[in-house]
């Protein structure tokens, strides 16, 4: 195209869609700014800190400036729709309850990184992006933003040398999955001459039909690898385990939920054709991801990555209901994607705040008694444990019976039942631990330390754990309509 | 047959080669000289005899560096070529992309990356 054309074609009052990823591009350069012309202090990290969470407070307002239902703008390569802002501001509020603990937890473990205040704003910038767009151009460079802030932050541990070999695999493996998504996008652009999932996905035909599936398999192997589906995990635990405790929650909270969004946004354009072939690979892989995530979750003796397991389950859990590629099956997808990203990022935020103990070693047995050292952490990670199991009124069990209804809609009832059993395997290890903090004595004797910030980040995580699993329709009303809405704009094609 | 012009060629240029170098291996004069397998590092003395050790953390950090500015190079190059036709678009595009590369000059400054006289024991 010409250069000239596409100027022209911009208008730059489209910018003001694109308001809160502009504040927090802001934000990152301010706080990079700062960390070059600040003498390093206390004063610097509070500063740091605070100005953070003022550029996310001024991010999540700029959303009120919007007036676009469903729009495209920027000649169709950036969408601005309900899901889109939806998972944006489910990011930011992420983001916004994970500073607190970073601060405290850099401080203690003596691995302050200034750095590491504005590549988290990076990776959000890169989410928001990825979370609102059909475009391969913008999903595949969003997705390495996203990927490499991961990278380095999962590295940013001073004095650690597991920490770097954890980034150093995820570094390897997630460059491998970056070029697979590239190959594939090749293929769907050399099948459809476009670049917009829409536009590819309802051109197909018998001619291109070859290419268009070899160029789908491989974009999804991609995303495998990133969500950590079962064959392509073995990253996973490694990187958690690595990066710190904090950030392995923002990786698995709000990243997790960035990298589902693009999947999401495809289920709707899997057409009758495709919809076989896609329903078998993608529901084997599911059942494969529950039954091995559970199992291997099982056998481990220590905390963080029986959470990293869990948290491969969990992505099987999501994975298994798109399976059924309908209006039922995707509303149950966003709605679980959602509420694991609360209730993941509650068990990684306590785990983080036990760790600063001296006695602390993230073994299984260390837990015992927690209850008689400290009620609170112990009461809200005994009530993310149960949120993660999907014991009523919490929110793991709204999400796991509207998967299983998802399911039990398209009749792929052999898929639910391996849900129910792969959670009755997760009993084992969930209960293990809730059983060992209430009901043995003490193991080591300490006392955690949390200041208000912190204390105010769990108890609204444990609030919305349970007041979207008592009243569910709060956050289900908004995704019933998205995902409608996200149905009807496809069969209009 | 077309290419026997071809096979011919590449039997006479193994044959050769292989000749003149075991002549000048069978004829040539051979002394032992203790410089003669030293191992030639840019007209410097060895660091180590062996060449074995792993190199300093600030050679790693100055390569970064220098594939940072090549890569800055590689792509000013194209936008030079075709400037007429870009015109202000062109220019602003640029100027961002150098800002951007500039504030990542300044990081390594303020983090003494340009610090060249490494302190053996501070790193």
């Amino acid at each position: 195209m010409d250069i000239r054309l596409l100027l022209g074609s911009t208008n730059l009052y489209e910018f003001k869609y694109l308001l809160p990823e502009i504040t927090v591009f802001v934000g990152a350069f301010v706080l990079f700014l700062l960390d070059i012309v600040m003498k390093n202090s206390e004063t610097k990290k509070r500063v740091f800190l605070w100005i953070s969470i003022l550029f996310l407070a001024l991010s999540m307002l700029s959303f009120s400036f919007k007036n676009a239902f469903f729009k495209d703008v920027f000649s169709g390569t950036y969408t601005i729709d309900t899901l889109g802002m939806f998972s944006k501001i489910f990011e930011i509020v992420l983001t916004l309850l994970v500073l607190p603990f970073l601060h405290t937890y850099m401080n203690k473990k003596n691995t302050f990184y200034y750095e590491i205040y504005y590549i988290i704003f990076l990776s959000l910038l890169g989410m928001m992006t990825l979370s609102s767009s059909y475009n391969l151009i913008v999903i595949y460079v969003s997705l390495e933003m996203v990927s490499i802030s991961f990278y380095i932050m999962t590295a940013l541990f001073r004095g650690s040398f597991i920490s770097k070999e954890g980034a150093y695999k995820y570094l390897i493996i997630g460059g491998i999955s970056i070029i697979i998504a590239l190959y594939g996008a090749a293929f769907m652009y050399a099948a459809s001459k476009s670049l917009d999932i829409r536009a590819i996905m309802s051109s197909y035909n018998d001619a291109n039909a070859v290419y268009l599936i070899v160029g789908m398999i491989l974009f999804l192997l991609a995303f495998a690898i990133k969500i950590g589906i079962i064959p392509f995990h073995f990253w996973l635990p490694d990187a958690y385990t690595a990066a710190p405790t904090p950030i392995t929650g923002f990786m698995a909270s709000a990243g997790k939920l960035a990298f589902f969004i693009p999947l999401l946004r495809l289920v709707p354009y899997v057409n009758q054709h495709l919809y076989s072939s896609w329903m078998i690979s993608v529901s084997i892989l599911a059942a494969a991801t529950m039954i091995v995530g559970n199992a291997l979750a099982l056998v481990q003796s220590d905390l963080k990555r029986l959470l990293a397991y869990s948290s491969i389950a969990h992505s099987g859990y999501i994975l298994s209901v798109l399976s059924s590629n309908s209006s039922m099956g995707l509303k149950a997808a966003i709605y679980f994607v959602f509420v694991y990203s609360v209730m993941g990022l509650g068990a990684f935020l306590v785990l983080s705040v036990l760790e600063q103990a001296e006695e602390w070693d993230n073994q299984l047995p260390k837990i015992g008694g927690l209850y008689r050292n400290t009620g609170f952490l112990s009461i809200s990670f005994a009530v993310f444990i149960f949120a993660l199991l999907g014991i009523p009124p919490t929110v793991g069990f709204v999400g796991k019976a509207l998967v299983f209804l998802g399911l039990a809609i398209k009749n792929i009832y052999w898929l639910g039942f391996v849900l129910i059993l792969a959670t009755a395997i997760s009993t084992g290890y969930y209960v293990r631990i809730v059983v060992l903090m209430f009901m043995k004595d003490v193991e080591v004797r300490f006392k955690p330390h949390y200041d208000i910030l912190e204390n105010v980040s769990i108890s609204l995580l444990v609030f919305l754990t349970f007041v979207l699993g008592m009243f569910p329709f709060v956050l289900w009303n908004g995704i019933s309509n998205i995902s409608e809405f996200l149905f009807k704009i496809a069969n209009l094609r | 047959m077309a290419y026997i012009g071809l096979l011919s060629l590449l039997i006479v240029m193994l044959g050769l080669s292989v000749v003149l170098i075991s002549l000048n291996w069978l004829l040539g004069p051979k002394k032992k000289e203790p410089y003669k397998t030293y191992p030639y590092e840019c007209g410097v003395p060895l660091y180590d005899d062996t060449a074995q050790t792993t190199f300093h953390q600030g050679y790693y950090i100055l390569g970064l560096l220098l594939l940072l500015f090549d890569i800055e190079v590689a792509y000013l190059f194209p936008w030079a070529v075709v400037y007429n036709y870009l015109g202000m678009f062109g220019f602003i595009e640029v100027f961002l992309f150098l800002l951007i590369l500039t504030f990542g000059l300044v990081y390594a400054w303020k983090k003494e990356a340009l610090d060249w006289q490494f302190d053996l024991e501070s790193l």
